[in-house]
């Protein structure tokens, strides 16, 4: 039985907003990450998956919920013990030119981290800096350079560089790869696959693009405004997608490939505003299996006859799975 | 005669370096397709490779330093690179483009319903009263909920796939001939995107128009356009339609860019791409793809000719169609 590396229990965030509204960015979501494992978050934009990466790294504070890493309950953690903690959660963010110091030269952003979390003196950490770059195969001229001189995919290695400095067990990455071309995507996710094969790194990949989701983890948690509708094991879930939203995000999905023939479905309508969530199912204003009990009951994470693995038991938050006559659309 | 033809387009940023010596970024080499009524046409390449200067081109809003050195740009048989940029009866009228960032492509300062009537009435084609009910009929069209409301609302109170709606009314409420959209979905959700682009299709096809969608990513070309231009480094390094090129990719560019696709990736394994875009400030001779291409003969320190291999399938390389083992 594998040990969560990550817990969060319960976790909701909001958000205030003008006059008394709150935006409820994360409602009542629990997830367990083991060690070792790679995790995707998928879901449309204020879904809350950004807001889960920052929550977890401790950047925003929580409304309510908890947050364990290793056991150890870390939600409200004071600041000074928690950056001892900070080495071991790193983040690398999905905007490489707004989150690297641009006063900085490279091989300075790439020291700080060491300054900050190692005892190594000023030789070691400019020797382990080097081998940082090495790590992520960049050249060692652009250590001298500043970020606006390099391209975007050399600045998201610089970022991953930095994130992995301190030899972090746990690492969240928001979209690392949205803004980068496609052969220079390619070459990221192989920089990633290879430090997971060799550090045994546990991951939280948040993206929107499922065919990476697909490629790069072994368990996938789908989230609709603020709340987890599915999850089990990407391969389940991609190939087997039981809530009406997972199946439609699933067959949004463009192939690069035109002989796959599309099979589309539409949810009809905007996703409703996060300032005046509906009552009962979020999706059931645009679900296409809506029926009235939909409007009234939230429906809970149910488990599905299929799984086997317990440790990655495919769930999904849907009225309608129990029914005698629900069928996959 | 096709709709639109370019031939041999060559563009270049001439600018001043800090010895005062003139520099040359040679942006586009020698761009050369055409595009048939009714087709859909997709343009792909890394960042860099010219795929928006080409949509620039074509539309007359390149402005210094970027200048037009050669070529031709052949609208209904006809040279739209000497037309005066402020009366031009083509731009805006029968070329529209959709722009890339929804949310900042909108006057931020007059209500939807105006400027979609403002765009009528500046380009003549309806009169004031005409121009609110077809303003109406496009919203409906593109598949905004409650249209007439929408008429009033501001800019900053539409989402960014509304917005990107609305541009698409506004780029096909004068009827034009030809739609470019450059990156129309990029930044926008996976399923706001599949009906952006249903919708696009579907509207074009509906009116016999084209469109050229410029684009990186490789799942909208496979399943939205008819044909697809792939650029590197300021050239089309092949063309055909879309299924014989996703098929049998002929250029070593192509096949990579394919290669690098997730699902491609988890069958085969990662390719590994070790150079960066070529120095367009210093483009050398020959292929501009050597120095990236595994394959590369002496021969290819020559400029390779565009060889078309079936009907309508040509790329610009000296060993087209043969595999690439990296």
């Amino acid at each position: 039985m594998h040990k969560p590396l990550i817990e969060i229990c319960e976790l909701t965030k909001t958000f205030p907003s003008a006059g008394f509204d709150q935006v409820l960015a994360v409602d009542n979501v629990s997830l367990k990450i083991n060690t070792g494992e790679s995790v995707g978050l998928v879901g449309e934009s204020g879904s809350g998956k950004s807001t889960i990466g920052l929550l977890i790294s401790k950047l925003i504070s929580v409304s309510s919920g908890r947050i364990f890493f290793e056991g150890q309950d870390i939600t409200h953690l004071p600041e000074r013990k928690m950056r001892a903690l900070r080495s071991d959660i790193q983040i690398v963010f999905q905007d490489p030119w707004g989150s690297i110091n641009p006063r900085f030269p490279i091989g300075r952003t790439l020291s700080e981290p060491l300054l900050l979390h190692t005892v190594l003196n000023s030789a070691e950490r400019e020797q382990e800096v080097k081998i940082l770059a090495d790590r992520v195969q960049l050249p060692q001229s652009t250590l001298e350079r500043y970020p606006h001189e390099l391209s975007g995919g050399q600045l998201q290695r610089v970022s991953i560089a930095r994130a992995i400095a301190s030899k972090p067990r746990f690492l969240i990455m928001d979209e690392p790869t949205s803004s980068l071309d496609l052969s220079v995507r390619a070459g990221i996710l192989e920089l990633l696959n290879d430090i997971r094969r060799d550090t045994g790194l546990t991951l939280l990949l948040i993206s929107h693009d499922l065919d990476t989701v697909e490629l790069m983890t072994e368990r996938l948690v789908v989230l609709y405004l603020g709340r987890v509708v599915e999850q089990g094991r990407t391969s389940d879930v991609l190939s087997n997608p039981v809530h009406p939203y997972t199946q439609t995000l699933i067959s949004s999905n463009l192939p690069p490939d035109p002989s796959v023939i599309l099979k589309r479905l539409k949810a009809t309508g905007e996703i409703p505003s996060p300032l005046n969530v509906p009552k009962g199912c979020l999706f059931g204003s645009r679900c296409p299996l809506f029926k009235a009990d939909c409007a009234i009951n939230s429906p809970a994470l149910v488990e599905l006859g299929h799984s086997v693995d317990m440790s990655a038991k495919h769930l999904a938050a849907c009225n309608r799975v129990q029914d005698s006559s629900y069928k996959i659309l | 005669m096709s709709l639109i033809s370019i031939e041999d387009l060559h563009v270049h940023f001439i600018s001043t370096g800090i010895d005062n010596q003139l520099i040359t970024a040679k942006a586009l080499n020698g761009v050369s397709f055409s595009l048939e009524a009714g087709q859909v046409m997709g343009i792909v390449g890394e960042t860099g490779a010219g795929k928006s200067l080409t949509a620039n081109s074509i539309l007359g809003l390149l402005r210094p330093p970027a200048k037009i050195v050669k070529g031709r740009i052949l609208f209904n048989g006809e040279d739209i690179r000497v037309y005066d940029h402020e009366s031009s009866s083509v731009r805006g009228k029968l070329i529209t483009l959709i722009p890339q960032s929804p949310k900042t492509s909108l006057d931020p300062t007059a209500r939807i319903g105006d400027q979609l009537i403002r765009m009528q009435v500046e380009h003549g084609t309806a009169n004031d009263s005409d121009a609110y009910a077809r303003a109406l009929n496009m919203l409906e069209q593109v598949q905004i909920p409650d249209p007439s409301r929408r008429m009033n609302a501001w800019p900053h109170e539409l989402s960014g796939g509304m917005a990107q709606r609305v541009l698409i009314a506004a780029s096909l409420i004068n009827s034009p001939k030809l739609v470019i959209a450059d990156e129309p979905t990029t930044g926008l959700d996976l399923t706001v995107q599949a009906e952006i682009l249903d919708t696009l299709r579907k509207l074009v096809n509906a009116n016999n128009m084209s469109s050229i969608i410029i684009t990186h990513d490789l799942g909208i070309v496979a399943h939205y356009c008819d044909r697809m231009a792939v650029m590197f480094a300021g050239s089309v390094v092949e063309e055909g339609d879309v299924v014989s090129v996703f098929k049998k990719p002929l250029h070593p560019y192509t096949q990579s860019l394919i290669a690098s696709t997730p699902k491609q990736i988890a069958k085969n394994g990662y390719k590994r791409i070790t150079t960066g875009p070529p120095d367009l400030y210093n483009l050398g001779n020959g292929c501009s793809y050597k120095d990236r291409c595994n394959k590369a003969q002496p021969i290819c320190e020559t400029s390779p000719q565009l060889v078309s291999v079936d009907s309508g399938h040509k790329t610009l390389c000296h060993f087209p169609g043969q595999s690439t083992n990296a």
